[in-house]
C-alpha cells in the first residue's frame, strides 16, 4: 500500500480552491499566467500557494525571482517558502539540472511532493501544469480534482488542441473555468514582460498582468477569504 | 522534519482500516529515500498517539535495486560520490536519483528503480 495516497487529502484540506493552469501545447504561457495570477491574488490579500508540476521544465521560480539556493524549511513536513506572499513549491529547490523522468517517475514525484508539503490554509492553490494530458494531468485530475484554466495562443494548432483538452476535462467531470488566449485577444503581446521576469514588482506593472484582471476578478467572486 | 510527514501518511493508511483492536503494521523503507529510521519511528509513535491508534510497527530496510533501461545493468544504490545536497535532494524526491546518478556501466540516467524506492506499507494485521 502506498501511504502517500492516504495523506494527500489531509494536506490540501485547508485549500478553498484548486486551480490548474493547463494547456495542450508547450510555450503558450501556462507558467507565466499561473505565476502572475498567483502574484495578483496574493497582492490583493488572498492566501495563495503555487505548485509547479512541470518537473521537466520548471519555471515559476524564475518568473517570480525565487531564491532556490536553500532547501525549504521543515516542520513535520515541508514548508513551502514564500515569494512575494505566495507559498511556492517546486522541484527547483531540489534540482538545478534537467530531470530525465519517465511517466511513472513523474507520477511518483508528484505524489511525493503532495504527500509531504504542508500548505496550511489557502484561498487558492494554483497548479502550474506541464503541457498535455499525460501522466501529470491524469494524476492531478485523479488526486486533486481541480478546476482548470486553459491557455492557448491564437495558433489554430494550439486552439484545436486546447478544445480537445476542454472536452476531455469536462468528460472527466471536472470544470474548465476559463480558456485564455495568450499573445492574442485575452492577453496581448507585451514586450515589457520579458524584462519583468524575475521581479514580482515589475511583473505586477506589466500589460500582461493588467490583462489578467478579468480572470482574477472571476476567481475572487464567491470566495470567503482566509 | 520530513520523516514525520511520511510517518503521518502511514498512520492515515492504518486509520483507513477503521481498526477496532491493536494493529501490527509492517513497513518497508527503501534505501533510495534514506529515511532516518529513528525519527521516522518517533513520528509513527507520536502520530499514532495523536490519532488514538493502537499499533506496533515492524520496519524492514530494502536495498534500492536499480536497472538500466539502456544496457540492462543492475546495481544497488549507494550514496557513494553524491554530495550532501544531492543525497538530500534524493531524500526529498527519490526520482531525482535520475538527475544525479547514472548507470555505472553506460552512464545513462534512464534506469528503473526495481525495488527499495521509499516508504511502503507491506501489510496491516490485527494483533
Amino acid at each position: 500500500m502506498d501511504p502517500r495516497l492516504d495523506i494527500i487529502g489531509e494536506r490540501i484540506k485547508g485549500v478553498k480552491r484548486l486551480i490548474a493552469v493547463a494547456g495542450g501545447k508547450g510555450g503558450v504561457g501556462k507558467s507565466s499566467v499561473a505565476s502572475v495570477l498567483a502574484l495578483k491574488l496574493a497582492s490583493q490579500g488572498r492566501a495563495v500557494g503555487l505548485l509547479d508540476l512541470d518537473f521537466c521544465g520548471p519555471t515559476p521560480h524564475l518568473i517570480l525571482g525565487a531564491d532556490t539556493s536553500e532547501f525549504p524549511k521543515e516542520d513535520k513536513g515541508v514548508i513551502p517558502p514564500k515569494v512575494a506572499g505566495i507559498k511556492l513549491m517546486s522541484v527547483a529547490y531540489y534540482s538545478k539540472e534537467a530531470n530525465p523522468l519517465r511517466g511513472s517517475e513523474l507520477s511518483n514525484s508528484i505524489k511525493e511532493l503532495l504527500a509531504v508539503t504542508l500548505w496550511g490554509k489557502l484561498d487558492y492553490l494554483i497548479l502550474d501544469m506541464p503541457p498535455g494530458t499525460s501522466d501529470t494531468f491524469l494524476d492531478v485530475a485523479k488526486l486533486l480534482k481541480p478546476e482548470f484554466i486553459l491557455i492557448t495562443t491564437p495558433s489554430k494548432l494550439s486552439k484545436a488542441t486546447v478544445e480537445k483538452n476542454k472536452n476531455l476535462i469536462e468528460e472527466m467531470g471536472l470544470k474548465v473555468v476559463a480558456t485564455i488566449e495568450n499573445l492574442g485577444k485575452d492577453i496581448r503581446t507585451d514586450s515589457s514582460f520579458e524584462q519583468a521576469v524575475g521581479s514580482t514588482k515589475l511583473l505586477l506593472n506589466t500589460q500582461f498582468s493588467a490583462d489578467l484582471n478579468k480572470i482574477t476578478e472571476q476567481l475572487k467572486r464567491n470566495l470567503n477569504t482566509t | 522534519m520530513h520523516e514525520w510527514a511520511l510517518a503521518q501518511s502511514v498512520i492515515f493508511t492504518a486509520l483507513k482500516q477503521r481498526p477496532k483492536s491493536r494493529l501490527k503494521i509492517t513497513i518497508a523503507l527503501g534505501e533510495l529515500q534514506q529515511v532516518d529510521e529513528e525519527i521516522f519511528r518517533l513520528g509513527l509513535k507520536e502520530f499514532a498517539k495523536l490519532e488514538k491508534l493502537k499499533a506496533t510497527f515492524s520496519i524492514k530496510r530494502v536495498p534500492a535495486k536499480l536497472r538500466c533501461n539502456n544496457c540492462n545493468k543492475e546495481w544497488l544504490f549507494s550514496k557513494g560520490e553524491l554530495s550532501e545536497r544531492e543525497a538530500e535532494s534524493i531524500h526529498f524526491v527519490p526520482e531525482l536519483a535520475h538527475t544525479y546518478i547514472g548507470c555505472p556501466q553506460c552512464g545513462s540516467p534512464d534506469f528503473t528503480v526495481v525495488e527499495g524506492r521509499g516508504v511502503w506499507v507491506e501489510k496491516i494485521e490485527v494483533e
